[in-house]
């Protein structure tokens, strides 16, 4: 046993070849980025993890349980074209006028052919194709850095300039403009609306939340690291 | 132990590298089969995972991973530990990759081209196109040894699965021991009896 460990040994780091590892640490950020307000966020991912596994996802599960996956493709359709304004406003931000004019024609194919969205005929009949942009990429499209890591209530993980970024988009989001509207005084349509569209989306895979932090040695590390990954490629896209 | 001792002698035995021209049709081949095997329901999850990386273990850099995950701590730790963490974090590798892929079963994976950072980098693009979205997987190589190419990093939806390695054991291991670190990844494999802190 113990000659088998020593040829194992030796193939390992004897035979192996010898890698220069510091060719390699430019390509990985450094992980000692400022985050004043760890504690509370170490906190706050651990609430939202239980929120998410012991309240969101039994519900998303129901929703999906009793509604068709055409239904809520359907209502998906309906609320992504309500938010057009967002989309057209932070491509023109940023300059990306041709997404911006192909975002304003889908609107137009949407809602005229696709009965007020919940045919995403652009997509299908015209091959328009969607351009996400929020408030968040476009601070981080002028060069605004992340600044420091928050940890929202149900909302989740975010930094300095998405949390900023957010009251932009709630300013853009038709949704929050119900009670004008609609519900005159009330703002719980606003809330409604805004939960349904949430509870729809993730419907369709009501256990995303489960995969994809199913890898977390450390979940709070792990949470940030990976959402501030994504952030930058989608601000870079 | 003897488990731990065979998966080494893999490790340092199989890992040969691919000639830059063979990097994409190679790729092309066993990506596919790999979703064949995904797909395979005569297959349980541990069989699926086993028969693919027979796939691609000759041109992934386990070890090279598992130093670049634990970063300047690596150095730091005895052999015996190095080996220790080598094996529980290419186990956990495998499952991670395995549990990735099988989110997008019934789907095919297409490889867009490569890219080159720099004549010792290539990055190859890939994308599994499903009824709503498209997800993009890089797989990252260097270049280890004359024109061979082994695979140091994949990102998955711009994601890099080495970076959030390094983030959280950087964060561990200033606030917990190695036994500790080795514990959480025991933990973490164990199939659905996964615990986070």
């Amino acid at each position: 046993m113990r000659f088998i460990f020593v040829i194992s040994f030796i193939l390992t780091f004897c035979c192996s070849r010898e890698i220069d590892v510091s060719s390699f640490e430019d390509e990985f950020s450094k992980d000692d980025s400022f985050d004043p307000l760890k504690g509370y966020n170490r906190v706050m991912t651990n609430i939202n993890d239980k929120l998410y596994k012991n309240l969101f996802i039994p519900i998303f599960k129901g929703y999906d349980f009793m509604v068709p996956y055409e239904g809520k493709k359907a209502i998906s359709n309906v609320f992504d074209n309500i938010f057009f304004p967002i989309r057209l406003v932070n491509n023109l931000l940023q300059g990306k006028f041709n997404y911006a004019r192909e975002e304003t024609l889908r609107f137009i194919a949407n809602t005229i052919v696709g009965f007020g969205g919940i045919s995403d005929v652009a997509t299908n009949v015209y091959k328009l194709k969607k351009h996400d942009e929020d408030f968040g990429q476009t601070l981080g499209h002028y060069g605004i850095s992340s600044g420091f890591p928050i940890v929202l209530p149900l909302i989740g993980e975010s930094n300095l300039r998405d949390a900023f970024g957010l009251a932009g988009d709630y300013l853009l989001n038709p949704l929050s403009y119900l009670n004008v509207w609609y519900a005159k005084k009330s703002e719980f349509m606003n809330y409604a609306a805004k939960g349904w569209h949430s509870i729809n989306d993730n419907s369709f895979d009501p256990t995303l939340y489960n995969k994809l932090t199913k890898d977390a040695i450390d979940l709070y590390p792990f949470i940030k690291n990976a959402y501030e990954q994504r952030r930058n490629l989608l601000i870079k896209e | 132990m003897r488990k731990i001792i065979l998966t080494t002698l893999l490790i340092s035995s199989f890992c040969f590298g691919l000639e830059l021209s063979q990097i994409e049709p190679t790729m092309k081949k066993d990506l596919k089969k790999s979703m064949e095997i995904m797909n395979d329901k005569s297959l349980n999850n541990k069989m699926k995972a086993s028969n693919m990386f027979k796939l691609f273990d000759s041109y992934f850099d386990y070890n090279l991973m598992s130093k670049l995950a634990l970063s300047k701590y690596y150095e730091g730790l005895t052999d015996a530990q190095k080996i220790e963490f080598t094996n529980l974090f290419i186990s956990k590798l495998k499952t991670s990759f395995t549990d990735k892929l099988s989110l997008y079963s019934g789907q095919n994976i297409v490889v867009e081209g490569v890219t080159r950072p720099n004549p010792s980098r290539l990055f190859l693009n890939s994308k599994i196109s499903t009824k709503d979205k498209n997800y993009t997987i890089t797989f990252k190589f260097y270049r280890a040894n004359g024109d061979d190419f082994l695979i140091y990093d994949i990102d998955i939806l711009g994601v890099s699965i080495i970076q959030t390695y390094r983030t959280q054991f950087n964060d561990l291991s200033s606030r917990v021991s190695f036994d500790e670190i080795i514990k959480r990844l025991e933990a973490t494999n164990l199939p659905d009896k996964k615990s986070t802190k």
